[in-house]
């Protein structure tokens, strides 16, 4: 049993070294390995001043499969998508990765004595970067609650991609994510649009501005390739979404028509205007100083529509009904989630110069979780697919968070339609536009949502 | 010592924002950001500062800065 263990440690050791691997898989192995280190296994050459081409074609004489950055567009090598390259060469910095089995092959490591006339200036294990912190730090934190702390904190880390994973792709029963699947590749676009009746709309957003305030975006989407986007955050990290939820809700909200490869159309305003506000951190939280900020931002840059896929569960905000009654004196139009708590509407939904936003299910009727009270209007809000963050690229999310990107979406088509729809006069639109539905005021207030 | 929170004033709108704001900074208000298109001021102070604010000429509220959270990346509802 002993050499098995020994055996498929060292089958993970090896196939998370190679500059390929993905951070999930180094981190498992890091995990197996059972020590403290924070080494992934991987080595960094870096090379002297001005020596980086001789230096690439030096582990090219070496026999190493040599993958160079800039065969990449704007230099974003995706280290997943080496391949089997040996090592990973970045010219701008002079240093090149390169995988565990290629080092020990060549007899490379960190005390390796490096000739004189060489233009490898050093070798260095490659470390793993963990968000917010210093890895001394983590080691502090969990040298303090014993000797498996940063085992635990891995374990942790795993399970929490692993739950991603699989909420994103597999957490579906098989049989309802196939019949989601088939309902879109037969129709061409997701349920939430032809609820909608997005696809029947000649309109597509062009010269609106929709701001989306929430986790950021992924910039690199390819689905997003050559759209306007202006991004800002407003809570101390990149505006890069590392948690996906602000990436789902600009894809129902402005996505494209026609996505890239067979994937069926999600996106509503597909030529407007994106304005990204990073208002929640990539855990998904913020304070109300940050969202205002945000706002503050979105009104200044005058966006006809301001999406808002978040909340608490708190009575009406002054400062809320302001930021709204701003907004609406500039003629634009404030959404606001409505809250997934299956009680009264959330803040900022519920002030009352903020449209509320409840969800449905397929079947178009309340989703079960979807707030209620405070009630301007009603969107698909269940099993909704739309872009998430690459390497995965898209997902199925559920939530009041995802009907109000199709209100959002929805507002931007009829302001198109004519420079008089801003504002309140956008708001009133929207409600009478809406297809009323048989349940109680409070819980859809005027209705679907419907494109113009 | 009494404890330091972050508050949200609300303004009228009726009166300029630089002098509410200097009008809370003489009253002990720490201010963090002015938010001059929806006529907001954040900031910290204690309690009792807070209590005094309301009296400020143009302000219409202090409320206590609300959290906000959509839960994790692999929340099953968001």
């Amino acid at each position: 049993m002993a050499t098995k263990k020994t055996r498929s440690k060292k089958a993970a050791d090896a196939s998370a070294s190679r500059t390929s691997s993905s951070v999930d898989e180094i981190l498992l192995a890091a995990m197996e390995r059972g020590d403290d280190s924070l080494e992934t296994g991987r080595y960094l050459i870096t090379f002297k001043e001005g020596a980086a081409e001789e230096g690439l074609q030096s582990l090219g004489t070496q026999g190493m499969r040599v993958a160079d950055a800039r065969e990449f567009k704007n230099q974003d090598a995706v280290l997943e998508s080496v391949g089997d390259a040996d090592a990973l060469v970045f010219p701008e910095i002079g240093v090149a990765l390169v995988s565990g089995d290629a080092a020990q092959e060549r007899s490379f490591s960190t005390a390796s004595e490096v000739a004189a006339d060489s233009p490898i200036e050093s070798i260095d294990p490659e470390l793993f970067v963990f968000a917010e912190g210093s890895p001394g730090e983590y080691l502090h934190s969990f040298s303090a609650q014993g000797d498996n702390g940063s085992n635990e904190y891995l374990r942790g880390f795993i399970r929490a991609t692993e739950a991603i994973a699989n909420d994103l792709r597999l957490g579906m029963p098989a049989i309802q994510l196939q019949t989601e699947q088939e309902a879109v590749t037969a129709l061409g676009s997701t349920w939430g649009l032809n609820a909608c009746r997005v696809p029947l709309s000649t309109r597509h957003g062009v010269g609106i501005k929709v701001a989306v305030l929430d986790t950021g975006m992924d910039l690199g989407h390819p689905d997003f390739t050559g759209r306007s986007i202006v991004s800002q955050q407003f809570v101390g990290q990149p505006v890069q979404d590392l948690h996906s939820h602000g990436t789902h809700c600009i894809g129902t909200a402005c996505g494209p028509k026609s996505p890239v490869g067979v994937t069926p159309r999600y996106g509503i305003a597909f030529r407007s205007s994106i304005f990204v506000g990073k208002v929640l951190s990539n855990a998904g939280s913020s304070v109300a100083g940050s969202v205002l900020n945000g706002m503050n931002w979105a009104i200044a840059n005058r966006c006809a529509v301001i999406s808002m896929s978040l909340g608490s569960q708190a009575g009406p905000q002054p400062y809320y009904t302001a930021a709204g009654q701003a907004a609406l004196n500039n003629g634009l139009l404030i959404v606001a989630a409505a809250g997934n708590a299956g009680s009264f509407s959330g803040a900022p939904a519920n002030s009352p110069t903020i449209m509320a936003v409840a969800s449905l299910d397929p079947t178009l009727s309340p989703s079960s979780f979807s707030n209620f009270g405070k009630v301007e209007i009603a969107a698909p809000g269940r099993d909704v697919f739309s872009s998430v963050p690459r390497p995965t690229r898209y997902g199925i999310k559920s939530g009041t968070s995802m009907a109000t990107p199709h209100v959002a979406g929805c507002a931007a088509l009829w302001a198109q339609t004519s420079s008089a729809l801003r504002g309140m006069n956008l708001w009133n639109k929207l409600r009478t536009a809406a297809t009323p539905l048989p349940f109680p005021v409070a819980r859809v207030g005027a209705g679907l949502v419907q494109a113009p | 010592m009494a404890k330091q929170k972050r508050w949200v004033v609300t303004t009228s709108g009726k009166k300029p924002l630089s002098d509410v704001r200097k009008n809370l900074v003489e009253s002990g208000f720490t201010v963090d950001q002015v938010l001059g298109e929806i006529g907001l001021i954040t900031g910290t102070a204690e309690d009792d500062v807070a209590e005094r604010m309301r009296n400020i000429p143009g302000v219409v509220d202090v409320s206590p800065e609300a959290g906000v959270d959509i839960g994790p990346p692999d929340a099953p509802i968001t």
